[in-house]
């Protein structure tokens, strides 16, 4: 009786011992340096730590009568967040709903394990995110979301300020097939334009397979639109920069009762000249598309709750 | 143990219950929403949702006595049949199907369809085409002769799978059917007993041609369906997204339902990729335009577009083609008319455009401009108010207006001689020409007169044109279409107005300038005082040096405008196109009039501030009030136009007014009154020097 308590009492030190083992593993680091890589031992979801800092965030095409939705060029700023590495996979997100189906499209598949997940609402990503966020709790943190539109534009310019992260004019379309999957050649659809240039992807390519930009982040343009936290506002840059360099905006207002949430990033479907980091698009949060997924954004207790407008 | 079982039983009942109260609920609600009136129906109360309203009495079978007709609400996972028929008594007809793995026909799933004399259009949903083997006509009414036209089959995605020619070859008698006769425009025969029917085999037919490559809904939301009875003179297929709730009193509806990613998908959508322009920017859609009683007027499968979009904004407005391969080539509810032509006719393009301009609200500033084009004799598109749904939900008060456009000229002028310019947009070659032949009457070294600028351009015309920009203080009026008819042998250029929503509002704004809407810019929109003529439109310019350069144009328009404010742009006129459009407002439920009261402000100041400008501009001293008294039953001629008695207008100092009796009148005339003195004449043509009070004395008055 007496060595039975006795093997409890272990097993359950044991046990204590693994769990915090666990829980130290799982943390990210506290001090990150910029551009750090963490990879989540749970979830399997790779990190990259963006430090936060202020830019400008939107459209610096100077012809007045172009990309209203983009405009006024304003600063804001961003505390630091981790980032995800790359959209959220159907591998990954199958470990949350086994029975997703990313479907395919003219009967290529998108829906192999390492291609973006697509056919995800933005409630479907939320409820990832928050299956993600409960599979932590035992620790009371991270927590994971979905990146704000500011987060997302800080990320994918990660620094730069030309149209695309690689360079290029605003119309440019000669070097995305290089850097991004988009609308090329290969994808002759009669109703959509294709370009005379090849990425070697007719749909949406394994994340990763095309040069990470100067963060390390991978598909941030084309390969699959992203869903963003706010809601798409035509008022929002107006509002932002009457708020005089905010930090954190996250746009929550339903402008004229149309309810649209941010997408970014363009898509394998994409013409490549409408791939700029500036670009912006909504989307009716409950809608499914073949060339809409998202990525996650990993909150640490260092974040401050995001400020809204 | 008992108790946990009668707990379970409990929590059972109290769910069931809720259920059950939930429907309930819903069939309270809709009871209330049809006000006690049944939903008159013939074959709609087919399905679950036809059963359960016939049952509780919600929709009635009408009697056969009563010949209607109807069709079947739009079910998106079937195919689709029309036929089309000529039939010289009233008959009925009834459609029964066959499905591939059973090998008689099903009576319980038939569907039946009363039917009146005349050229009918019948569309009835089927099981989706794969499922289909046999189709059989069967009209009960016998004998009967009967003119089938067209059979016309759609797949589930609205793919035309037997075109009309196919659909009539196809088409056999079983039994009781004599002489039948095809004759390339359809086919004729005799239905002789109750055996009579036709059978159409639909093994044979091909595979479908895509006619849109992005895919139809499939599926499509639940919902209780408007059903619509026919008065006997047109029949058309209901649209599934309206239901009872939406109609609202003396409202037109247009309800489109398109596929949603042909709207939202990021990459192919219209909503999504406002700016994208031409045909491979096109997407099948639904459209049925309910008139202002509820009545279904059109139905039938149409090409959409954007249209502009190209402004901050999350509105749309949306472009209608209207395409045999659609189904109906022309939007037979509108038959607008331009104004420069007697004739009308459908469009076969349609823009439905939105009126909440400037953003925020439901506003009438481009209809109400139009108005006012239209009552100083400007050539404008005609307009019509109606509400918009898009995929079963409001959009809010748009306007239909005919897009402007090589085709919709040639419908208006019945010949293909002719050029126009359309501003805005890539010029053709015929457009290049007539500018270049408009720019070329600014050539004129000397003094530009109206007899050199005549020979080419319509000057009454280019007058008032210019003068509904003036008044409406439409800032952005690059816009429109000039036009040559080179049929005519006098022939001269016209401008159609186009596009004025930005009229009314006062786009500049500064610390330093504030003014109210109806004291912004009149005339220095489109009028240079002296040379250089610096704007890029050939208009202002023309206007500009005309009547700089040649004084009996100057005295032209100065008299023109003066009658436009007297007499066309009045109170009366004015007063009533408020009313009209506050009314709108009430009727679609809008109690927030501000913008009207804005709206009304600016129509009752604008013709001072106008008169004013012209006034400094032209140094014409202060307008002088002449008023036009007399019994209240009167109408006189007062400048050409019938004005009734009680009238003012205002004169430029110098300037004439004619003054007579419209009509005969019931008392004899004497003289006039002319303040206070007699003139005999009966025709008054008084130059105006001072204000001036004139009277008719009759003879009885003496």
């Amino acid at each position: 009786m007496k060595s039975r308590h006795v093997y409890s009492i272990l097993g359950c030190s044991l046990a204590v011992w693994l769990l915090s083992t666990i829980g130290v593993l799982a943390q990210p680091p506290e001090d990150p340096q910029p551009y750090e890589q963490w990879k989540d031992p749970v979830s399997g979801l790779e990190f990259i730590w963006l430090q936060g800092g202020c830019f400008q965030l939107g459209s610096r095409d100077p012809r007045p009568t172009r990309l209203f939705l983009e405009k006024p060029l304003h600063t804001v700023c961003v505390d630091g967040f981790w980032m995800g590495k790359y959209e959220v996979t159907n591998g990954q997100y199958r470990q949350f709903k086994p029975a997703h189906n990313s479907q395919e499209t003219e009967g290529r598949s998108l829906n192999g394990d390492e291609q973006p997940v697509v056919y995800v609402s933005w409630y479907d990503a939320k409820a990832y995110m928050d299956w993600l966020t409960r599979n932590r709790d035992r620790q009371g943190r991270p927590l994971f979301r979905l990146p704000t539109e500011a987060e997302w534009e800080f990320a994918v310019r990660a620094g730069t300020e030309t149209p695309r992260y690689w360079g290029g004019e605003e119309e440019s379309t000669t070097e995305t097939c290089a850097y991004a999957n988009v609308a090329d050649f290969f994808y002759q659809l009669k109703r959509v334009s294709y370009h005379d240039c090849s990425d070697g992807f007719l749909v949406s390519a394994p994340v990763g397979r095309f040069p990470a930009n100067p963060a390390g982040l991978y598909d941030m343009l084309g390969n699959v639109w992203e869903w963003c936290e706010d809601h798409y506002g035509k008022e929002t840059y107006r509002v932002n920069q009457a708020a005089d360099r905010p930090r954190n905006p996250l746009y929550q207002e339903k402008e004229d009762g149309f309810d649209y949430r941010v997408i970014r990033g363009g898509s394998w479907l994409s013409e490549p000249n409408s791939i700029r980091c500036a670009k912006r698009s909504p989307s009716p949060p409950a809608s499914r598309f073949n060339v809409l997924g998202f990525r996650v954004v990993m909150e640490t207790e260092q974040e401050a709750g995001l400020q809204n407008h | 143990m008992r108790s946990y079982g009668l707990i379970v039983c409990c929590l059972c009942g109290f769910a069931l219950g809720a259920c059950f109260l939930e429907k309930e609920a819903f069939f309270a609600d809709l009871k209330t929403a049809l006000q006690g009136q049944e939903i008159p129906s013939s074959i709609l109360d087919v399905g679950k949702m036809g059963k359960i309203l016939k049952e509780r009495g919600l929709i009635k079978t009408m009697p056969k006595e009563e010949l209607f007709s109807s069709a079947t609400a739009l079910d998106f996972t079937k195919s689709l049949l029309t036929i089309e028929l000529e039939i010289p008594v009233a008959t009925e007809l009834q459609v029964f199907w066959t499905e591939k793995k059973e090998q008689k026909y099903d009576i319980e799933r038939s569907s039946s369809v009363a039917i009146a004399s005349g050229q009918k259009d019948y569309l009835l949903t089927l099981p989706p085409l794969s499922e289909l083997r046999l189709l059989r006509i069967d009209p009960t009414t016998k004998p009967a002769d009967i003119r089938i036209r067209r059979i016309i089959l759609y797949s589930a995605e609205h793919e035309i799978v037997l075109s009309p020619g196919d659909g009539l070859d196809l088409l056999k008698p079983l039994a009781g059917i004599s002489s039948m006769h095809h004759d390339g425009d359809g086919v004729s025969f005799t239905a002789l007993d109750a055996d009579a029917q036709l059978e159409l085999q639909l093994d044979d037919v091909r595979g479908p041609r895509k006619i849109e490559q992005l895919a139809f809904p499939r599926k499509r939301k639940k919902s209780l369906y408007r059903h619509v009875v026919d008065d006997g003179s047109q029949s058309f297929p209901s649209s599934q997204v309206i239901t009872q709730e939406h109609f609202k009193e003396n409202w037109p509806i247009l309800s489109l339902v398109i596929d949603e990613a042909n709207l939202y998908h990021p990459d192919t959508g219209l909503l999504a990729n406002k700016t994208a322009r031409g045909r491979q920017w096109e997407r099948p859609a639904y459209c049925s335009y309910f008139d202002e009683h509820g009545k279904l007027r059109f139905a039938s499968m149409v090409g959409m577009r954007m249209h502009g979009g190209k402004r901050m904004q999350l509105y749309s407005s949306f472009r209608l083609y209207f395409r045999k391969e659609y189904g109906q080539s022309r939007f037979s509810a509108f038959q607008p008319k331009i104004g420069f032509s007697t004739t009308t006719e459908p469009v076969k393009r349609l823009v439905v455009h939105h009126t909440a301009w400037p953003e925020g609200g439901w506003y009438f500033n481009n209809t109400l401009a139009y108005d006012i084009a239209r009552r100083i004799g400007c050539q404008v598109p005609e307009t019509r108010l109606a509400l918009l749904y898009l995929n079963g939900v409001e959009q809010g008060i748009y306007f239909f207006v005919p897009h402007l456009g090589e085709r919709l000229l040639e419908t208006y002028f019945g010949h293909s001689d002719f050029l126009y310019y359309k501003y805005k947009s890539v010029p053709s070659h015929k457009g290049r020409v007539l500018n270049v032949r408009l720019w070329s009457v600014l050539r004129e070294r000397g003094n530009l007169t109206m007899k050199a600028a005549g020979r080419v351009v319509d000057l009454d015309n280019l007058a008032r044109h210019l003068f509904s920009f003036i008044f409406c203080g439409t800032s952005d009026y690059y816009q429109g279409l000039a036009v040559l008819d080179n049929s005519q042998p006098d022939k001269r250029a016209f401008w159609i107005n186009w596009d004025m929503d930005q009229s009314f509002i006062q786009n500049v704004r500064s610390e330093k300038i504030v003014m109210t809407e109806w004291q912004q810019r009149a005339w220095r929109l489109v009028y240079m005082a002296s040379p250089p003529y610096t704007a890029q439109d050939v208009r202002p310019r023309l206007f500009s040096r005309l009547l700089n350069e040649d004084p009996a144009y100057r005295e032209y328009v100065l008299t023109l405008y003066r009658d436009l404010l007297n007499h066309r742009l009045n109170a009366r006129f004015v007063k009533e196109r408020i009313a009209y459009y506050t009314n709108m407002l009430e009727y679609y439920g809008k109690k927030d009039t501000k913008y009207m009261k804005m709206l009304g402000e600016f129509m009752k100041q604008r013709p001072e501030v106008v008169r004013k400008e012209t006034e400094k501009l032209f140094k014409l001293g202060p307008s002088l009030l002449c008023q036009v008294t007399g019994p209240a039953d009167i109408q006189y001629d007062i400048d050409g136009y019938q004005e009734p008695a009680g009238y003012q207008g205002y004169y430029f100092k110098g300037s004439r007014i004619t003054v007579s009796i419209a009509a005969p009148y019931q008392k004899r005339f004497s003289y006039w009154l002319v303040n206070e003195k007699k003139v005999n004449s009966p025709r008054l043509d008084l130059e105006v020097r001072e204000d001036l009070i004139i009277e008719p004395v009759f003879q009885d008055e003496e």
